[in-house]
């Protein structure tokens, strides 16, 4: 079992990162602190070495990821709506920022991962098939895809 | 950097954790931390006393086991024959009686967990007890160990029992081997030792002669046909230098004639 001590600072470390995921595929704030509990507590629990700060934070990734996919996939989840659902969790950002946003949470789920892990993270095509277990080729379909269905939303221009 | 590479990250890196959920979040993993912690140190302890429960019983059916096994043996003999099982910290462990009165005073008595050296003191006196002495009967002592130097010690330690003083006792040893050929035969071992002086003597006597006679008629026995060997050696000697240049037939087989006339005796 981690120290008090570790688990403040992958707190401090990787809330921001698990936040941006946990937006990406969840439509309110009491799942994101279910999510939040349930990585650091699998964080503290784990007894894996990390080999570097990369490492670690692939493993954060793929750890929030799965947890997202558990929760939406729940039995409990597949047949109940939230109160808290009817109002989606807001986050004040500007204008222009929240258009691209909108643009890509309307993405069907599949592409929302590669998005931000590829455009934010700057994972490359290969490194995200590792970490979510896709073929590569599949990534860079999704990329693409992803892409077109951006520039079909936001208009085209500015967005080449 | 495209536009829309760059108009993502800046979107994405606006989303950031609200201290709140950060907090919320630390307090709620350390409480579970705390929980667990708890939970998997009685778990560890629960454990611990398991395995201390089997540890101690594994010892004690080892020890047990250990206790009971006889590693030497202890026969006496006068006419009840009884044999005791000695196990590695001198203590008897098993008791047999050979005949009918080995068995009947077997069962007067209670020797087990006794030291062999108290349990001898205690036989030697039932025997006295029971008149099983009289006439200075002899007693013999036949002990059977691991290895010779088992059997010198409980020699020597038998020896140093004071019932040995006023009586006629005689100490031997055997080997593992005639211990076990003594079990086969349904002898004890003072008395398959005994057989196999006899057997030297006369090639003819059998386990079943010898089974039921008190331990001073066998003795007697062996002693007779001792001197009678020697008295035909002589014999044959003096009638080899009579008939010496002559024709006289010798017979054989006084010897035979000795060894019924010793058995009809009892």
């Amino acid at each position: 079992m981690r120290s008090e001590a570790e688990v403040n600072r992958a707190v401090d470390a990787y809330a921001d990162t698990i936040r941006r995921i946990c937006m990406v595929h969840l439509k309110n704030y009491a799942d994101t602190e279910d999510i939040f509990q349930t990585v650091f507590l699998k964080y503290v629990l784990s007894s894996i070495v990390f080999e570097n700060v990369e490492h670690e934070k692939a493993w954060f990734i793929r750890v929030t990821v799965n947890a997202c996919k558990d929760l939406m996939k729940s039995f409990f989840r597949s047949r109940t709506v939230s109160l808290e659902e009817c109002l989606p969790q807001t986050v004040e950002l500007k204008s222009e920022h929240s258009e691209i946003l909108e643009a890509v949470l309307s993405l069907p789920e599949k592409y929302r991962d590669v998005v931000y892990l590829h455009y934010y993270e700057e994972y490359t095509a290969a490194e995200i098939g590792k970490m979510l277990g896709r073929n590569v080729n599949t990534v860079y379909t999704l990329l693409k895809r992803s892409r077109e269905k951006l520039k079909e939303q936001l208009g085209g221009d500015g967005f080449a | 950097m495209t536009d829309l590479h760059e108009n993502i990250k800046q979107a994405f890196g606006e989303i950031q954790a609200e201290e709140e959920l950060k907090d919320y979040t630390k307090n709620a993993v350390l409480q579970k931390m705390q929980e667990k912690g708890c939970g998997y140190r009685r778990m560890q302890w629960r454990m611990a006393a398991v395995m201390a429960c089997f540890f101690f019983l594994m010892i004690s059916v080892w020890g047990w086991t250990v206790f009971m096994i006889p590693v030497s043996a202890v026969s006496v003999d006068v006419n009840p024959s009884v044999e005791l099982g000695i196990n590695r910290f001198d203590k008897v462990v098993s008791e047999k009686g050979y005949n009918k009165d080995g068995e009947v005073l077997l069962s007067e008595l209670d020797l087990r967990y006794m030291d062999y050296r108290d349990a001898i003191e205690v036989l030697l006196g039932s025997f006295e007890k029971e008149k099983y002495l009289e006439d200075a009967q002899a007693v013999s002592i036949t002990v059977s160990g691991e290895n010779e130097k088992t059997n010198e010690k409980m020699i020597s330690g038998i020896t140093s029992c004071t019932a040995m003083a006023s009586r006629n006792v005689t100490c031997s040893s055997c080997n593992p081997e005639e211990a076990k050929a003594a079990h086969e035969a349904g002898l004890s071992l003072g008395k398959y030792k005994a057989f196999l002086e006899l057997k030297q003597l006369d090639a003819a006597v059998t386990v079943e002669e010898i089974k039921d006679l008190p331990m001073h008629q066998i003795r007697s026995w062996i002693n007779e046909l001792s001197e009678g060997a020697d008295g035909i050696e002589v014999q044959n000697e003096e009638n080899n230098n009579l008939c010496s240049g002559n024709n006289c037939n010798r017979k054989h087989g006084n010897g035979n004639g000795r060894r019924h006339k010793g058995r009809n005796r009892y």
